[in-house]
């Protein structure tokens, strides 16, 4: 029996919030490549450069915030019915939460590319980082602002679901899947409460003009306090695959239940107390704060590299029962013919890399040599780019049979895209990195200045440029096989044959009766994250609210 | 929780679903998965591979210390010969035209206003008109225009500004400049299309 | 909670590595002196610049071979250093006062690691040393609204007998 036919109602939401995800990613992606043709120069025929940044407003909303956050409901969806074996508790308001959602996202979207129409007042040509005193219209705001909600009420279905399983199963240990959620949603609200506070209380009310001016630095900070951990909502979810499922594919079982939760417990203590790390050059805030979030942020390795063991050992563990032997011979045994584990291992794979590129970014001092520079977006397409959206994409070709009951279509597209945008990714964001390390800057139509020379430390600035347009050209055509194989699915008749696949995933090597029970205390873990963060931010915020909550300020200047 | 392996699902791998398939026949899946491995595996370590030999090399044989400017230009094609604020904007002629200002707004709305102001001196012997007509733009548009000195008298000055009205950020790269020359017999003219050096746009 | 052996030396190089990546950062901090920018600039009313020391942005010597230079950022240009370059001499040091009058903009000397956010509001303070004549482009690498990529400017270093200290 395919999870259609388990959950058919939850089945209805999962593929609805994939559905929206996926296309985000599509529309995303197209304008990722117009980008890469337009700030490389080869093509400036689809937009004015000044336009580029209406396209670039887009590209930052659909994906970083739109389609990742849909494709976590997705997946967390089916993972706490999957998980719990039981429904969500109420469909009515499942789908009101995503119906939230969804007209959040709509009515952002809306107002970023009216930005393309001259003679509406829509616009919000700010980013999406939208750093006062840039003002967008107002409906930008209250799109987010809806949009943010009903990400919390998606959190609440969840929680509730767990609470009326709990109620049955009190003594049990939570169920590994939903233990991810839990925990992945608890660092949610933590971190997404300083995105809210700027939005609701700051920059709302300033864009319709209840409040004359907001304190520039201080909404940045409140942005950034929100916008580390946002990148780790990106990331638990794929590691929520890479644990819970990756193995299965593989052909074995999850190496450590336990481990699983203690990386999990980490990033929701650790995630937040990070951000000034995105502040490093910014005047107004002490050295001292910037080094503790430094500290923080080295530490924040930990998690990833653990995981980075675990998953590897299940894959191994997984080969070996397929008949792999040898030290590294045991990988040619793996199924890398099945676009599902292709793509969780290729992602894995790069994650490693984006990790490192990460811990320069981290590294304070060293931050000054590529501050938004090229090099931070060649760093966040290996992330979110590549482990996030790979594995989302991967883990598509797995679920979508399974909540539509159809067989996966066009298969050998499905085969191949993996690796096309592995490989697509690998030129883009090497010569992105390079580009950065000679200071190109990011967020630029044309970054060709006749003031400015940029030396190459690798290679010739040109020859960088070539790879970029390349790298995001093949980067769209993987995106394109994707969404013919994921719509190409959905629209197929459904056979009388039962798919292949199933959720149904084996237990772990060593299981969560091996882990402490303290692992599991919500509430414990909850306060210590709390705790971190009123360290790490307690006195920088009061410092910077002390000489006015609006001070100094600024005016709003419309875009 | 389920029995240890879900053979199920191995099934998944090893049959090659041709029903349904769009890949080329006569390529097996087996082949095909390693050309893909390969290339997947082969293009980064090779892309990766050459910058880290790249970099150590530069390392251990010592970078060039900041010389700072001994980089690739990203300018745009504009030769020295681009007319900049303060220059003569027909060399061609003997009669001086110099470049007073150029400004360039960024406004709300789909365009943004251009003006060059032109200082035309008649130092020669006769009468003499400079005008500036199109303005042409990076991406290969033009903006027509027309502001003329109309005619001077030796020893007359007259300061022009001609203005355009430019899609929203578009570059002026160069400018249609024209000068009569009236003589006994007839009128001499000469035409240039002028580059222009690169014009800081000003916020609104 | 039984731990594979390897996992265990896993975990304690990931700490090591971890803790070695701290210390890399903490000696550049105190040992080569590198200073991050920092709230020592003090704030100003980006509004009204011209009551302030930004009013004739430039360069000013205050010693014997140290200068300031006061930029103020705004859309879409450095003043001092798109009209005209900042100029400074050859072995000097020089801090900049940076700031803006409208938005968030970026000032990076390109190839350079003198990088900082001109924040309205906000003085960045950054002291820099400059030891060889030199050419540097100045580049806004914050988006600050549809010109932006029209911003940047130049920094030159000039040497030192050549350097006129009346030029400001």
């Amino acid at each position: 029996m395919a999870y259609v036919d388990d959950f058919p109602t939850d089945a209805r939401i999962v593929r609805w919030n994939m559905g929206v995800a996926f296309l985000a990613l599509g529309i995303g992606g197209l304008l990722g490549m117009v980008q890469a043709l337009h700030r490389t120069g080869y093509f400036r025929g689809f937009v004015s450069s000044t336009d580029y940044y209406t396209v670039l407003t887009t590209h930052g909303v659909l994906l970083a915030l739109v389609f990742t956050t849909f494709a976590l409901c997705g997946l967390f969806t089916w993972g706490v019915t999957r998980s719990l074996d039981r429904p969500l508790p109420n469909p009515t308001f499942s789908m009101a939460w995503f119906g939230l959602m969804l007209l959040g996202s709509l009515v952002t979207a809306v107002t970023i590319l009216g930005g393309f129409v001259e003679s509406i007042p829509l616009s919000a040509d700010v980013l999406y980082t939208f750093y006062a005193p840039m003002q967008a219209h107002p409906a930008f705001y209250v799109g987010l602002v809806l949009f943010i909600v009903g990400s919390w009420l998606a959190g609440v279905d969840w929680f509730r679901t767990y609470w009326q399983w709990r109620a049955d199963n009190p003594d049990e240990r939570i169920p590994l899947q939903t233990f991810m959620v839990l925990t992945t949603m608890l660092m949610w609200y933590i971190s997404s409460a300083g995105v809210a506070i700027e939005v609701i209380f700051f920059l709302l009310p300033w864009s319709l003009g209840l409040i004359q001016q907001v304190d520039p630095l201080l909404t940045r900070t409140l942005f950034w306090y929100f916008g580390h951990p946002v990148v780790y909502f990106w990331l638990m979810p794929a590691y929520f695959i890479w644990y819970t499922v990756l193995p299965k594919l593989s052909g074995g079982r999850l190496f450590s239940d336990p481990l699983a939760r203690v990386v999990f417990v980490l990033f929701l203590l650790l995630s937040t107390p990070v951000g000034f790390h995105h502040q490093y050059v910014d005047p107004g805030i002490p050295e001292g704060f910037k080094f503790i979030a430094m500290t923080n942020t080295m530490f924040l390795l930990l998690p990833s590299l653990l995981t980075a063991f675990t998953v590897v050992a299940s894959m191994e563990h997984g080969a070996r029962q397929r008949g792999g032997e040898g030290r590294l011979g045991w990988l040619r045994k793996l199924p890398w013919d099945e676009p599902a584990f292709a793509g969780c291992a290729l992602a894995g794979l790069m994650f490693a890399a984006g990790g490192f590129s990460g811990m320069i970014n981290a590294g304070m001092n060293i931050n000054y040599l590529i501050h938004n520079t090229l090099w931070v977006p060649g760093h966040f397409h290996l992330t979110v780019g590549t482990a996030s959206a790979l594995t989302f994409m991967a883990a598509g070709y797995w679920l979508f049979p399974q909540i539509t009951g159809k067989r996966l279509r066009f298969k050998s597209l499905a085969t191949i895209q993996p690796y096309l945008w592995f490989v697509g990714m690998t030129l883009m964001s090497n010569a992105m990195h390079r580009a950065g390390l000679a200071s190109v800057p990011r967020r630029t139509a044309e970054p060709q200045y006749d003031a400015v020379s940029f030396e190459g430390v690798v290679g010739g600035i040109s020859e960088m440029r070539l790879q970029i347009a390349i790298g995001g050209t093949l980067l769209f055509l993987a995106l394109v096989l994707f969404l013919i194989v994921i719509f190409g699915t959905w629209f197929s008749g459904r056979s009388a044959d039962p798919i292949r696949v199933s959720s149904a995933i084996p237990a772990p090597l060593s299981g969560p009766e091996h882990s402490p029970k303290i692992l599991d205390n919500l509430k414990l873990w909850t306060a210590v994250a709390i705790l971190l963060i009123v360290l790490a931010y307690g006195l920088p915020l009061w410092a910077l609210a002390s000489d006015g909550l609006l001070a100094p300020g600024t005016p709003p200047i419309p875009i | 929780m389920s029995a240890p392996s879900d053979s199920s699902d191995d099934g998944d791998a090893v049959d090659a679903d041709t029903a349904d398939s769009a890949d080329s026949s006569g390529l097996s899946k087996r082949t095909l998965v390693r050309i893909l491995v390969g290339f997947a595996l082969g293009v980064p370590l090779a892309v990766e591979g050459a910058t880290f030999f790249e970099l150590f090399r530069r390392q251990l044989t010592g970078a060039d210390e900041g010389d700072g400017g001994g980089g690739t230009s990203t300018a745009t094609e504009a030769p020295d010969s681009a007319v900049d604020v303060g220059d003569d904007v027909l060399e061609a002629t003997d009669r001086p035209e110099t470049l007073r200002s150029a400004i360039l707004r960024e406004e709300s709305g789909d365009r943004w206003p251009l003006s060059l102001t032109v200082e035309v001196e008649n130092t020669g012997e006769t009468d003499y008109e400079f005008q500036l007509l199109a303005v042409h733009l990076d991406d290969g548009r033009s903006v027509s225009g027309r502001t003329s000195t109309d005619r001077l008298a030796p020893g007359e000055s007259r300061t022009i500004t001609a203005e355009w009205s430019i899609p929203a950020g578009s570059t002026p790269r160069a400018v249609d400049a024209v000068a009569l020359i009236y003589g006994d017999d007839g009128v001499e003219t000469v035409e240039r299309q002028v580059e222009l050096a690169k014009i800081p746009v000003r916020g609104s | 909670m039984e731990i594979h052996r390897y996992e265990k030396i896993w975990t304690v190089v990931a700490l090591l590595l971890i803790v070695a990546f701290i210390a890399t950062v903490t000696y550049g901090a105190v040992g080569a002196g590198v200073k991050m920018v920092d709230d020592s600039g003090g704030t100003v009313d980006p509004g009204s610049l011209g009551d302030t020391e930004f009013a004739d942005p430039g360069v000013t010597q205050v010693g014997e071979d140290s200068y300031e230079v006061h930029v103020v950022a705004r859309q879409f240009l450095f003043q001092p250093g798109t009209s005209e370059p900042i100029r400074v001499p050859a072995n000097s040091e020089v801090t900049f006062y940076i700031t803006s009058a409208d938005v968030v903009h970026g000032f990076e000397l390109a190839g350079t690691n003198v990088n900082t956010m001109a924040i309205p509001g906000q003085v960045a303070k950054v002291t820099v040393r400059f030891d060889e004549p030199a050419e540097y482009g100045i580049v806004c690498h914050e988006y600050c609204g549809g010109g932006h990529h029209t911003m940047a400017g130049q920094l030159v270093v000039v040497p030192e007998d050549e350097y006129n200290s009346e030029g400001s």
